[in-house]
């Protein structure tokens, strides 16, 4: 008996023509996570893949695969020739005595002389007759065996539930503004589980604002770089901008304001990155700069696509997720960051374009700033 | 850089430091051992303790050397605690809302059970408070009384031997601990004298290095170990005493010690010299700290900007090349300071206030640049500040 560790996908397996594409690249992410195990081999093998040891802890191959996109469940397989001796032997070897059990089988090969109901009932008499205290529960069981005949046949009896989605690097690049608060690192794992590749973003208002939010920013990225690998953050430098709109403009559009000059400046670096998109973490209506007419009027300065995945979700679902990925702990550290530490007092919830225009041209040649300021950007590459 | 966070930590003096060297240089045993080398650094410890005994005029006290006053402080309130939670009688605390965390939480930490009472002494916003008020909380059910000689953050200095000496004609029986983390060896004090019980100070408040302090009582006080082990400091502190930083603060002491008076007076003009500058350049501050000079340290200037941060100021002055800090360094990553608005200063105007803490080491130049910067940084911040005035304030200085 081979012992594998057996990868389903999921909405790969839906794929076409191009299924083979998904799998590549899945196989190149799997096999970058698993660089610190030189013994590990990767094998395709008809809508699966095997991950092959020889040294190896299982579970720290597991632990180091389990965010990746694309995978749906992992197991701790047995392989064996698809003969029933040995389809029973393999899952004898996978019950506990003394516990709950069912098998269930899905017979990909039609060819194999049992239906997967027979199959089932077999190997349930096999191990029943092989223990002293087995009982099948059908509903409920503590421990739940199953078997996929193929070519070869698996039998496994516990799988890890993987994060699904598409492979990272099979959706283009995108540029997420990435904040210090709760909402923006989900809006980046959401793209990210849709195979896109970030190139994240946050602007920084040293001294208004602490270096403890930076590094908040900082830890908020290596987080989201373990479900987009590859990830890169530019720290830009942002205090220049909002004290020339300070000065220049009517107070109650600092905040629209500032967020027009990012969605330039984000644009200006998602260009430079080759990213074809932007990401907010804005949800409608949760705050003044993400009213139906701020939106608008962020928009209007971005000629690329930008994508807000919150935008309908309520924040409790929002926070959820944040704790489901490990951003939320995180997230609520109390720095300020240069959104927050510059609130006007009542800002604008429901400006105009022209009204924004208008005060938009106080700051005069406003391009310049905000191309310096990407510009002047850190990199940190995760 | 330029330093004015003395109030945090100090610099490490030159004796202290060459004291520190030559130690760890020709001595490596440990002050318990038998052998010769042994008794000749336990002998260390014991000068050490000698020196303490002289600088603060103390005949028959107990001297334990600790890893610092938040250590000090911790066995002094644990001793009381432990001492008298076996009575099962109901007693009472007293003590200031502002005092250092170390006091101030642990305080609550042993005493927050139905036995206990809290009493907290009503202070001003500039930590002062009234003698009357504080010796009406005071019964025969007091048993503890704990008030810093200095407030750490607003640089309130209080008549403590008065007060020790008043509150034990109420209760004699009571026991006065007092936190002398930023008055010891800067502001002259005599035990003996004194109806104080306990003290407890911080090496690197007084140039020695950071991780060394002591706790000093007087004998008649019962204290009990908070770690327990080996039998070092008669018992009461188990573990290897660390004498090359003993010796240190040994040395330091005694140098601040001598030069006492000289340094608070260099000090008091330059605090002086930097309020004045403040006061004539900048419109719109609120002194914290009493303006009374036999009410406060020299050592500690307390100020708010109004339309400021004190963080942001902080930010500022840090670019600039000079450190201050907006409050307690114990406290000073959780936001606004408890003890500021514990003392009753508005929220906003606790958001507007950074702490100028001087040592020795200071000079007029530095005070000279830091009123620059310190001038710079507020009409910045109060020219790009979205929201721009605070509420006022009773200290409020207009100029």
């Amino acid at each position: 008996m081979k012992k594998v560790i057996l990868i389903r996908y999921g909405e790969i397996s839906l794929k076409g023509l191009n299924r083979r594409y998904f799998e590549d690249i899945l196989k190149k992410n799997i096999a970058r996570r698993l660089r610190p195990f030189s013994d590990a081999r990767i094998k395709k093998v008809q809508s699966r893949m095997e991950i092959h040891l020889t040294d190896s802890d299982e579970c720290d191959v597991i632990a180091a695969i389990k965010d990746v996109f694309g995978i749906a469940y992992i197991s701790k397989a047995y392989v064996v020739e698809s003969e029933m001796g040995k389809i029973e032997q393999a899952a004898l070897a996978l019950y506990k005595d003394g516990k709950t059990f069912k098998v269930e089988t899905r017979r990909g090969d039609k060819c194999f002389h049992l239906t997967s109901p027979e199959i089932s009932r077999q190997v349930g008499g096999y191990i029943l007759k092989n223990t002293q205290n087995a009982k099948v529960d059908v509903h409920h069981p503590e421990i739940l065996i199953e078997v996929e005949v193929r070519k070869e046949t698996y039998v496994y009896a516990t799988s890890i539930k993987g994060r699904a989605g598409l492979p990272t690097g099979t959706g283009g690049t995108s540029a997420l503004l990435l904040s210090g608060g709760i909402d923006s690192p989900v809006a980046g794992y959401m793209m990210a589980s849709r195979g896109v590749e970030l190139v994240s973003i946050y602007f920084h208002s040293s001294p208004y604002t602490a270096e403890e939010a930076k590094e908040k920013v900082i830890e908020l990225a290596k987080i989201l770089a373990c479900y987009a690998p590859q990830m890169k953050l530019f720290v830009v430098p942002f205090t220049e901008i909002q004290e020339s709109i300070i000065e220049s403009c009517d107070i109650e559009y600092l905040t629209i304001l500032m967020r027009r000059m990012m969605m330039r400046i984000a644009q200006d670096i998602a260009c430079r990155e080759g990213a074809l998109s932007l990401i907010t973490g804005e949800s409608l209506g949760q705050v003044a700069s993400q009213t139906m007419q701020s939106i608008q009027a962020t928009n209007a300065v971005a000629d690329l696509p930008v994508f807000r995945p919150l935008i309908g979700l309520d924040k409790i679902m929002t926070i959820n997720m944040a704790k489901e990925i490990g951003t939320y702990e995180v997230s609520i550290r109390p720095y300020e960051d240069c959104c927050t530490i510059f609130t006007p007092k009542h800002p604008q919830t429901k400006p105009t374009i022209k009204s924004v225009l208008y005060e938009e041209e106080k700051l005069g040649d406003y391009q310049v700033l905000c191309r310096k300021a990407a510009e002047e950007a850190e990199r940190y590459q995760f | 850089m330029i330093y004015f966070d003395n109030a945090a930590s100090t610099p490490v003096c030159d004796q202290a430091l060459q004291a520190v060297v030559k130690h760890l240089d020709k001595n490596t045993a440990n002050a318990s051992s038998a052998h010769t080398l042994g008794r000749k650094t336990n002998k260390l410890i014991l000068q050490a303790k000698a020196a303490f005994e002289k600088i603060l005029s103390l005949s028959n006290g107990q001297i334990i050397f600790t890893s610092g006053a938040t250590e000090a402080n911790n066995i002094a309130v644990h001793s009381i605690y432990s001492r008298y939670i076996k009575e099962g009688r109901k007693y009472n605390i007293v003590t200031l809302p502002i005092e250092h965390a170390s006091v101030y939480n642990t305080i609550q930490q042993y005493f927050s059970g139905d036995l206990f009472e809290i009493r907290y002494i009503k202070t001003n916003p500039d930590g002062t408070f009234d003698t009357d008020h504080f010796l009406s909380l005071i019964d025969e059910e007091t048993l503890l009384i704990s008030i810093g000689f200095v407030n750490n953050e607003l640089g309130s200095r209080y008549e403590i031997c008065t007060l020790a000496c008043e509150a034990k004609k109420i209760n004699p029986d009571l026991i006065f601990h007092s936190d002398m983390a930023q008055s010891a060896v800067k502001i002259p004090f005599h035990m003996d004298n004194s109806h104080i019980d306990i003290i407890t100070l911080s090496g690197h408040k007084f140039h020695s290095p950071q991780g060394i302090g002591a706790l000093i009582a007087k004998e008649h006080v019962k204290l009990s170990p908070l770690v327990l082990g080996g039998d070092q400091e008669g018992g009461l502190r188990a573990g290897t005493e660390n004498v090359a930083f003993i010796e240190a603060m040994r040395v330091a002491a005694e140098y601040s010690s001598a030069r006492l008076r000289e340094d608070f007076t260099q000090v008091s003009q330059m605090r002086s010299f930097i309020e004045k500058e403040i006061e004539d350049r900048v419109a719109d501050v609120i002194f914290n700290t009493p303006q009374n000079v036999q009410k406060s340290t020299p050592y500690i200037l307390s100020v708010a900007f109004e339309g400021c941060k004190g963080e942001v100021l902080m930010r500022m002055l840090d670019e600039a090349g000079i450190c201050v800090s907006t409050s307690s360094a114990c406290s000073s990553r959780k936001g606004v300071s408890y003890a500021l608005l514990n003392a009753g200063i508005d929220r906003r105007v606790a958001e507007a206030t950074i702490r100028i803490s001087f040592s020795r080491y200071n000079t007029f130049e530095e005070c000279s640049v830091l009123v620059d910067a310190l001038e710079k940084a507020v009409k910045r911040m109060r020219r790009f500040s979205p929201n721009k005035r605070i509420s006022s304030n009773k200290n409020k200085k207009v100029v």
